[in-house]
């Protein structure tokens, strides 16, 4: 099924988009999980993340939902702040995770916390591909260089000398556009 | 340059990951295994249902559906009286019981008064399934089945997967925006309605319907075969293995095309509404209430939004895409009576009724 059908059918029909939408999707969401808090969480905490972060997508679709065109964008966004959060409570030592004190508006424009923001998103574009693709790996879902290599079917250093040289290249892009 | 990297990916907006769409695709999957699935699927669809439950959103149902749906006992009688007493009943109390949890009692008296009633089984070790009833205008149609679960390996199995056949190619029909639909349960307890009970039925005994909103470009004169598969991620395989049925699809409704006076065209018949274009203003957005059924003898009633009957509504496919195309269905929770509506009003267009087709 496609985002867009999905989304038809997550604000026509809720209870089944959303069915479909966890069937479909499940993977994709335990993946960023995975990669962002094994070692910190019991797999038991991660369902429960994955199970929120669905949840936190039907609330957002509910609200935003003619303005959404990815399902996995919007999943991979919300999955990500959602793992943050949960690393964040753990190193405050809380007793326990607790995965309902998160901002709803997941979709409001994110604070301008840099500057030139704009550009640093099209140098990452201009980078082309598997660069963008190894820069949002490492940098958006936190993926170490040899697990990037190994999903990619490339050597680590060669991933390693492809995100150095991509540092180099947007610091330029950068500098020039200055 | 990291540091600023790392502050951009946190402030990430849903609008900017739309921009990286390739990458963010092209991340994979884990491995889940069909335990985990099943657990937070589970609990997906109870908090879902808890929260849809507090926020009240489908009140409404059951009143709207007995006031605006349900056949009037006038009808059924005329019905009766015009086909001579041709009664193919239910011949399990199971099967009307199930057709009755689906369409109300007047509908299935409607069904068995009209000899639409079909009884057709289909069984393996696993299941048996039962073909309850076919309504067709001819250029849609949705087909009702009972799914017995008979062993334990079924009723670890949620909804099946399905494929309908054009027997006289053999090849697979592709329709966008079929879909299987359940029956939502409302709860004895309170007026509530919780969602996710369906999602609980699913491992026991239920009836679905299976929604064919062709739109006139299938040839819906002769037998289609739908197969039932295993799904995807089901546990245990095999279940439906052998478990099809040559449906015959032809027009047993009457239907009617709609004309707003700007030319645009609707079918309207028992089971829905459907176009070749969205009658919306604005794509893919149903407005609450803007939906109003306009009866014969001069009343109005609003249809008050998707969740109480709409099974599907907007556009499916993508126009970018090949064969993708604006399609609008709207599928009724119950059948309408046909004869007691002129037509209907969206978004304060009125769409009223030009010629009828009558069933075969």
């Amino acid at each position: 099924m496609t985002d867009k059908e999905l989304l038809d059918m997550l604000i026509h029909d809720p209870v089944r988009g959303l069915e479909h939408t966890v069937r479909q999707y499940t993977p994709y969401v335990m993946k960023i999980a995975r990669v962002k808090l094994s070692g910190f969480c019991q797999s038991e905490d991660i369902e429960e993340l994955v199970s929120d972060v669905f949840m936190q997508l039907y609330r957002t679709v509910a609200r935003y939902g003619d303005n959404t065109r990815s399902v996995k964008a919007l999943l991979a966004v919300i999955a990500r702040r959602k793992c943050a959060d949960a690393c964040e409570r753990l190193q405050r030592q809380k007793e326990r995770i607790s995965l309902d004190e998160l901002p709803e508006d997941i979709a409001a424009e994110p604070e301008q916390d840099i500057p030139d923001r704009e550009r640093l998103i099209a140098a990452l574009h201009a980078l082309g591909q598997p660069d963008e693709q190894i820069f949002i790996r490492k940098y958006f879902f936190g993926q170490k260089s040899g697990d990037i290599a190994a999903d990619l079917g490339m050597k680590t250093n060669t991933v390693d000398k492809r995100i150095s040289r991509g540092l180099k290249k947007l610091k330029e892009i950068m500098e020039e556009d200055k | 340059m990291d540091k600023m990297l790392e502050k951009l990916m946190n402030g990430l907006s849903p609008s900017e990951a739309e921009g990286f769409a390739d990458s963010f695709g092209a991340f994979g999957g884990a491995e889940v295994s069909p335990d985990e699935q099943s657990r937070i699927l589970s609990s997906v669809m109870r908090k879902a249902g808890a929260e849809m439950k507090e926020n009240n959103t489908v009140k409404k149902k059951r009143k709207y559906s007995k006031r605006f749906f349900g056949f009037a006992a006038a009808a059924v009688l005329f019905a009766v009286g015009t086909i001579g007493m041709v009664t193919y009943a239910y011949t399990q109390f199971f099967h009307r019981q199930e057709v009755e949890r689906f369409f109300g009692e007047q509908t299935t008296d409607y069904l068995e008064s009209r000899g639409l009633a079909i009884n057709e089984v289909r069984e393996n070790e696993h299941v048996r399934m039962t073909l309850d009833a076919v309504l067709s205008d001819g250029y849609n149609a949705y087909m009702l089945f009972t799914l017995e679960k008979l062993d334990y390996m079924a009723r670890a199995t949620s909804t099946p997967d399905y494929r309908y056949i054009d027997m006289e190619t053999g090849k697979e029909i592709n329709l966008h925006g079929a879909g299987l639909s359940l029956r939502y349960e409302e709860s004895d307890s309170d007026d509530g309605y919780y969602s996710h009970e369906t999602y609980f039925r699913e491992h026991e005994n239920y009836s679905f319907r299976l929604e064919f909103p062709a739109h006139g470009e299938i040839d819906l004169t002769g037998p289609l075969k739908v197969v039932f598969k295993d799904n995807y991620d089901q546990e245990y395989k095999g279940i439906f293995d052998g478990i099809e049925f040559e449906v015959d699809m032809s027009r047993n409704i009457d239907c009617a095309i709609l004309r707003s006076d700007e030319g645009i065209e609707l079918l309207f018949s028992s089971i829905g509404i459907f176009g070749d274009r969205l009658p919306y203003s604005k794509y893919g957005i149903y407005e609450r209430g803007s939906i109003v059924m306009l009866k014969a003898d001069g009343t109005r009633e609003r249809l008050e939004g998707p969740e109480y009957l709409l099974s599907y509504v907007g556009r499916y496919g993508d126009p970018d895409y090949a064969g993708g195309e604006e399609r609008f269905s709207l599928f009724f929770d119950e059948l309408c009576n046909f004869d007691d509506y002129i037509g209907a009003e969206i978004e304060g267009v009125p769409y009223l009724k030009t010629i009828t087709y009558k069933a075969n």
